[in-house]
């Protein structure tokens, strides 16, 4: 009787043991995730949306309510009311009807890219060429027309007199003091600042987004602290951007997880919010790709500007401490294409930027076949960081990868058998070569007979001629011929600056595109400037990205440009005048979301509907906002869809409209 | 900007604290050893004989991007092109457009699984090893990678000049058994060139 009863009373304290320990387990998570956040806000719950912006890159609040919102697309920004109500719309161009808001001075120079509201109301707008800061009123304040920025990103004011700005081309930030002059310049080995922002205790933090991390500095520019790594796991960034901040706790537009993260200031992980909108287009709540953040005056809301989805949203604080993070979605990932993209012969490359991966295709079938993936995110030698150009020579089957990210370029070459049937090949690319770019751009530098600087380059474009690779740098626009020794054998300087792409044309000349001047340009061959075009009144460029050669006519070479801003494939002649522009803004076959990248095919290569067009020029075009690739072919008078692709999946007959 | 938390009052923490005490002291009267039962004691776990791996590496066919060469003698007579520390079979490698040339042996041989070993390699300036290249041991550098499952070694190997030209890569680790791309890398004047080579590390028969 004893035993039965001391055997009973241990069930019964063992299943009171195990409800305490689930107890215990459930309650002690929630507790300190409550005491974690009870200081920080978390705006989780969506409010409202806001389309119609055309890449909206910058977004600052006043302490009165108002809302700027740079438009980078459309050389503008709208400033709106708390309620999100336009207010005013300020066009930036020389000669536009902004009238004392005008901020370029000439129509060479560049959009705008960062804006700030100061505490007194003062905004100021900040392109790489000007800064124009006006008060609460609309009166210009003050402006410095002598500013050299390369790419200005972001911006904050310090207190009242100091103005911070990323500059993220230059890899540095900038500090203006009360009269606009430079103060002082920050630089602590920065890659890619993204974001800045000022705290209340006067540090200030900028994101690194090709770092994935996040450094507070004092006044003087001095590093406090650094925290941040890249991946996905909460905590972790992917291409962190912009910043916002309250007294203690600090957001992060966690760009390529596509969530806001939460912060302590002392880099204490709070939690994050947001969801990442797995179909494009998917909003109300669902964030792709955020850039920029800002918090509203009162504290209760915040604002997520998304320049890919061209919209902004507006979150308010969620009724609980729950944090909603999940994990950013896997499913769909590998076919987000990014701009860079090369083709030839049977081989098509296309980079994957939320991997850092390079994807191989084989196209001697009806549909690419993706036969190999090489790179992945790191700092190994065969690793990738930021991949800005590529280009193939299927002869050799060699691939050159512009890696801005790591600051490499590198040659990597195809073990590969065209007789043996067609796999999947993770044995097949193999690192050759890699030069780092800090002793490339000082080679460089001393081919051109330009003055040493501790600038590395950052290649926009690469283009192949027989044996011979051709760049363009996007910061300082040196033209630079190399090989497969990778050792520039030519460079020479353009003076053009933000260059995307390379084309070469028949006579050795070559084009390149400039986006935030909306420019083709044609360069000779010593590395002059021959000619500049923005279309035509008809068919102006917006944002032209990239552009190859797709073949000659009588009149010479044709091009076709893939404009970002405008949705649409544009065919050029050999004097970069439109001929036809192909495409609008959505999501049907034909139709493109920021086309950004374009390849031209080889005229043999193909079976099937790809057979059917070999009379035809035929092209890849990256749609990037739809993630997806394209496939068209140029007749002569037409422009013609042929296939829709991404990894593991192609289709050459048309959807229905709306089919998803 | 401050929020109140129901959860973190005083009242809620105190009965956390009372249950987690609770759970202990149960816990450690419900450890107890229980008194001997009647029932025969259970068989020990017996577990299936395995036998003694014999992790087997040895270089495989060479893919068209690489030259390798197998020298089936752990050194020869010239002197000087034997790596250092070297047994068993030499391999070769060399970069696929090449610019120089590594002769490589392990210490063990063959690779052991999962545990450390070390790459005994000299670097020369040509494909019939005459010239040594001699470079600082921070621009010479080992690794290895598994790319049929995406990853590579779990440790970092350092790098050890023995005399001009000779290196140790001590420190290597290949933790399973399959199919590993062994990796060599010179840097010379910003430039990083690779000498990649195919080494197949096998269990041997159960």
């Amino acid at each position: 009787m004893a035993a039965i009863l001391r055997a009973r009373t241990a069930a019964v304290v063992r299943v009171y043991i195990w409800g305490c320990a689930l107890l215990i387990i459930a309650a002690f998570p929630r507790a300190a995730a409550a005491e974690r956040t009870e200081v920080c806000p978390v705006f989780g719950t969506f409010d409202r949306q806001f389309d119609g912006f055309e890449l909206p890159t910058c977004i600052a609040t006043a302490v009165d309510g108002r809302v700027a919102v740079l438009e980078r697309d459309a050389r503008r920004v709208r400033i709106l009311n708390a309620n999100g109500e336009e207010q005013l719309r300020i066009d930036t161009r020389a000669g536009g009807d902004g009238g004392p808001w005008m901020v370029a001075l000439s129509e060479n120079d560049p959009a705008p890219g960062a804006l700030a509201f100061a505490a007194d109301g003062r905004l100021a707008i900040v392109s790489a060429r000007r800064i124009a800061v006006f008060d609460a009123t609309g009166t210009p304040w003050r402006a410095l027309s002598s500013v050299d920025l390369l790419d200005p990103v972001a911006a904050t004011w310090r207190g009242a007199d100091e103005l911070w700005v990323a500059d993220r081309g230059g890899r540095a930030v900038v500090v203006f003091g009360p009269d606009l002059t430079v103060q002082r310049r920050i630089e602590m080995d920065l890659q890619r600042p993204g974001g800045i922002v000022a705290a209340p205790d006067g540090s200030v933090f900028i994101s690194d987004e090709d770092a994935h991390a996040i450094l507070q500095v004092d006044a003087m520019g001095t590093l406090i602290r650094r925290f941040g790594e890249r991946g996905a796991f909460p905590g972790l960034f992917n291409v962190p951007s912009g910043l916002a901040v309250t007294d203690e706790c600090l957001f992060v537009a966690d760009e390529l997880n596509h969530r806001v993260a939460i912060h302590r200031f002392d880099g204490t992980f709070v939690g994050q919010w947001g969801m990442h909108a797995v179909v494009p287009r998917e909003g109300e709540g669902k964030i792709h790709y955020p850039r920029s953040i800002a918090l509203a005056a009162d504290g209760a809301s915040m604002w997520v500007a998304e320049p890919l989805e061209r919209r902004l949203q507006r979150f308010t604080q969620s009724a609980t401490d729950a944090l909603p993070a999940p994990m950013p979605s896997f499913s769909g990932i590998q076919s987000h294409f990014g701009g860079a993209v090369a083709s030839d012969g049977d081989l098509l490359i296309l980079e994957e930027p939320e991997s850092a991966s390079v994807f191989v295709f084989d196209l001697r079938q009806p549909t690419p076949i993706h036969v190999a993936t090489f790179g992945g995110h790191g700092r190994k030698l065969d690793a990738l960081g930021r991949v800005t150009a590529l280009t193939v020579d299927a002869e050799t089957q060699q691939i050159w990868v512009a890696d801005a990210g790591n600051q490499r370029l590198t040659l990597f070459g195809l073990a590969r058998d065209r007789a043996a049937p067609l796999k999947l090949d993770a044995f097949m690319p193999r690192l050759v070569r890699s030069f780092d770019m800090r002793a490339w751009s000082a080679a460089v530098r001393a081919l051109a007979g330009a003055p040493a600087s501790d600038v590395v380059l950052e290649i926009g474009g690469l283009a192949r001629v027989g044996t011979s690779v051709w760049a363009i740098d996007r910061h300082a626009g040196f033209l630079i011929e190399f090989g497969s020794s990778l050792a520039p054998r030519r460079a020479m300087a353009t003076g053009l600056r933000g260059a995307t792409s390379l084309a070469v044309m028949k006579d050795g000349s070559f084009v390149t595109t400039l986006p935030e001047l909306g420019e083709l340009v044609e360069i000779a061959a010593d590395g002059t400037v021959v000619r500049r075009s923005r279309g035509t009144e008809d068919q102006p460029f917006v944002r032209p990205s990239a552009v190859a050669r797709i073949g000659a006519v009588e009149a010479g070479d044709r091009f076709v440009v893939t404009d970002i801003g405008a949705d649409r494939v544009v065919t050029v002649d050999r004097s970069l005048v439109p001929i036809r522009a192909t495409g609008r803004r959505g999501v049907s076959d034909g139709d493109f979301w920021m086309p950004d990248g374009v390849a031209l095919l080889a005229p043999d290569v193909g079976g099937g509907v790809l057979a059917e067009a070999k009379n035809r020029t035929r092209f890849v075009v990256i749609d990037r906002g739809n993630h997806r690739a394209q496939v068209f072919s140029d007749g002569g008078e037409a422009t013609g869809w042929i296939m829709t692709f991404g990894l593991g999946r192609a289709y050459t007959r048309p959807r229905e409209r709306g089919e998803s | 900007m401050k929020r109140t938390s129901s959860r973190s009052g005083l009242p809620g923490r105190l009965t956390t604290l009372a249950s987690l005490g609770l759970f202990v002291v149960l816990a450690l009267w419900a450890c107890e050893p229980d008194p001997p039962t009647a029932s025969p004691p259970s068989a020990p776990p017996t577990f299936a004989p395995v036998a003694a791996a014999e992790p087997v590496a040895r270089p495989v066919a060479a893919p068209p991007v690489e030259r390798v060469r197998t020298v089936s003698s752990a050194g020869d007579a010239s002197g000087g092109a034997v790596p250092v520390g070297a047994v068993g079979a030499v391999g070769e490698a060399s970069p696929a457009t090449g610019g120089f040339t590594v002769r490589w042996s392990t210490v063990p041989h063959p690779i052991p699984t999962a545990d450390r070993f070390v790459i005994a390699f000299e670097v020369f300036t040509d494909a019939s090893c005459a010239t040594v290249l001699d470079v600082a041991p921070d621009l010479v550098a080992v690794d290895a990678a598994m790319p049929h499952h995406g990853h590579g070694m779990n440790v970092r190997p350092t790098i050890e000049r023995v005399r001009p030209g000779a290196y140790r890569a001590n420190g290597m680790l290949f933790h399973m058994a399959g199919r590993w791309e062994l990796f060599f890398d010179v840097t010379r004047g910003g430039l990083t060139e690779r000498a990649q080579t195919t080494t197949e590390v096998k269990v041997g028969p159960t």
